[in-house]
């Protein structure tokens, strides 16, 4: 297949990962350089449009929108990172027990994970932020356990299919133990639905961290948040739009990012949609 | 039917007692003293003591966790602490704002998502198709509090249509009831109707291909019938499936649009309860949209069994 190909197979993964290079390079390039202050106020050139000073305008304390976002997009994937570590570790651990030991442990587990997730991930952070205050840490616990129901079924899924899989079972009879079957086996062998599940869960998660900071409940100011930005922004509307246009937009482009970038591992990763993915085009 | 019937009404109520169980939990974990974090540090003694028996924070957890599921075993979901009422009715009174934001933004997704999905699917890979993709990823992507105060901006501010926010009282003048809905109601349903073109578009996909369309098509049915007769048909059996997903989503997403547009309904209600530490509130509103929710997956669960003898029997 030549790159032009490969390219038109998988543009979705190609303009995902050119997406998720933008936002950790902005966001790994703000420890080193930001155009302004981004908590610095400056009162006489509030509401600022876009302009050589200020390249995406001021919000309503003169503070330089870009800054305040490219800052903004560390806290983005801090949530992301911690939440999908939270649901994978969680997820992993509880769905391979359940799948391992089968019989009554496996319902248990499974039937808390199915209470687990009758919430939706905004009410758990809303309990959440009720007990342990409002701030960003509520917020990714929150979406971190929200999503550990579902890391938890993949995992017992892929592993009780794998299990009576001729290689796995090959494996045990040339006497390898538990734990060289699971780490050697197991899960380099479900870590493509995992890998995939990881990226949408990122973007949920990002999605879920700007609503709880837009409603107050997340990242506290003066740290710049995207959703943050975008609560104090509705209020000065009719003054500048321009506050409310690009932290949304950073927000959507980011998910959207993501989620190409899902698709297209899965297309990859997924020999059965492989075929069809091909046929597709 | 009867035995699949038996055997999911089972695990409802496990699943339904586990998830409070869950609720419960959570006050049990708040680290410190809820009372004194309620009262404030400068509380007195007296007041901090008499608040621990209203809770009943003075007796065992296993005695209190007896006794509270007993209540909400018979509905009781306790008393608000900032209101001094029923939690029940609390929740009650917000109801009228709530349900008719949900069920309108549902209809909005579900009248744009099911057609522009068919017809996504029926032009496969055609620019139709491509641009219903397009609309698909980009509302799935774009938050609805972002979309909210862009409909404010536009059909509010600058045309003056449709109110900026707040709620008029259905009692008072239904009709600017319904107008103060509508906003809100956009906003919340155009991520959900992004989702279902896709569910909708991917399930239609699987069963344009399938034998018995190829049979039909074969036996010189026209193409409209197939559409209607089996793929409209099977697709609804998918989106069925996901609509209890769905509406939990749009129950935890009207939270936030309530909070957009001034709304005074079950998330205005649940924030208040954040930021006055009102947990036995906050925790009734968390229980209620949990039980709605497995409810929900309760019902379609079973007239997904009625629709596909296949599930009754696995």
């Amino acid at each position: 297949m030549n790159r032009h190909r490969w390219l038109r197979h998988h543009w979705n993964l190609a303009a995902g990962l050119v997406i998720l290079g933008l936002l950790l390079g902005s966001a790994g390039l703000s420890f080193l350089y930001v155009p302004h202050d981004p908590n610095r106020t400056n009162i006489a050139d509030r509401f600022a449009p876009p302009s050589d000073r200020y390249l995406l305008g001021t919000d309503q304390y003169g503070r330089d929108l870009l800054s305040r976002m490219v800052v903004g997009s560390r806290t983005a994937i801090r949530v992301g990172v911690v939440a999908v570590a939270i649901g994978l570790g969680i997820g992993l651990l509880v769905g391979g027990m359940a799948a391992y030991s089968g019989g009554w442990i496996d319902e248990i587990l499974m039937r808390i994970m199915d209470a687990v997730a009758a919430y939706p991930p905004l009410l758990l952070a809303i309990l959440f932020a009720s007990i342990l205050g409002p701030g960003d840490i509520s917020g990714m616990l929150a979406i971190g356990v929200a999503t550990v129901p579902v890391f938890a079924r993949l995992t017992r899924a892929s592993f009780l299919a794998l299990v009576e899989s001729e290689f796995v079972q090959a494996a045990r009879a040339a006497g390898a133990g538990t734990a060289r079957v699971i780490c050697r086996h197991l899960l380099p062998n479900g870590a493509a639905v995992l890998l995939v599940q990881a990226t949408t869960t990122f973007a949920n998660a990002l999605l879920a961290e700007a609503a709880l900071s837009y409603l107050g409940l997340g990242t506290q100011p003066p740290h710049p948040s995207w959703g943050r930005m975008l609560r104090e922004a509705q209020d000065f509307l009719i003054f500048s739009p321009y506050p409310a246009v690009f932290p949304g937009l950073a927000i959507a482009v980011t998910v959207l990012g993501l989620n190409l970038l899902g698709d297209g591992l899965r297309d990859v990763l997924d020999p059965k949609t492989r075929s069809s993915a091909a046929r597709r085009v | 039917m009867q035995a699949y019937l038996v055997r999911r009404a089972i695990t409802f109520v496990i699943t339904a007692w586990l998830a409070a169980s869950i609720a419960f939990a959570t006050l049990l974990v708040i680290p410190g003293d809820p009372a004194r974090i309620i009262l404030g540090f400068d509380a007195s003694p007296e007041a901090v003591a008499a608040l621990e028996r209203q809770l009943g924070l003075d007796l065992p957890p296993l005695v209190r966790y007896g006794q509270w599921l007993s209540d909400l075993a018979r509905l009781d979901l306790g008393t608000s602490l900032v209101y001094q009422m029923p939690v029940g009715q609390l929740i009650r009174e917000r109801l009228p704002v709530t349900l008719p934001l949900t069920a309108m933004a549902l209809a909005i997704a579900v009248a744009i998502g099911v057609p522009l999905g068919l017809f996504a699917a029926t032009r496969r890979g055609g620019a139709a198709d491509l641009l219903a993709i397009a609309f698909a990823q980009a509302g799935i992507a774009t938050p609805s509090f972002w979309l909210g105060i862009f409909l404010i901006l536009i059909f509010a501010v600058r045309l003056r249509w449709l109110p900026a926010g707040g709620f008029t009282p259905w009692t008072q003048d239904p009709e600017r009831t319904l107008l103060s809905l509508i906003l809100p109601a956009v906003a919340l349903g155009a991520s959900r109707a992004a989702s279902l073109t896709r569910i909708v578009r991917s399930s239609a996909l699987e069963v344009l291909s399938a034998d018995f369309v190829r049979t039909a098509r074969a036996k010189g049915v026209p193409e409209g019938r197939v559409i209607r007769r089996h793929v409209l048909r099977n697709a609804l059996v998918a989106v069925s499936t996901v609509i209890a997903l769905e509406v939990g989503q749009l129950l935890a997403g009207a939270i936030i649009i309530e909070s957009v547009f001034a709304l005074p309904g079950l998330g205005a209600l649940v924030l208040n309860a954040v930021s006055n530490r009102d947990f036995p509130l906050v925790q009734g509103i968390v229980i209620c949209l949990a039980a709605g929710i497995l409810v929900l997956s309760l019902i379609t669960d079973v007239l997904y069994a009625y629709l596909d003898p296949r599930i009754r029997y696995s």
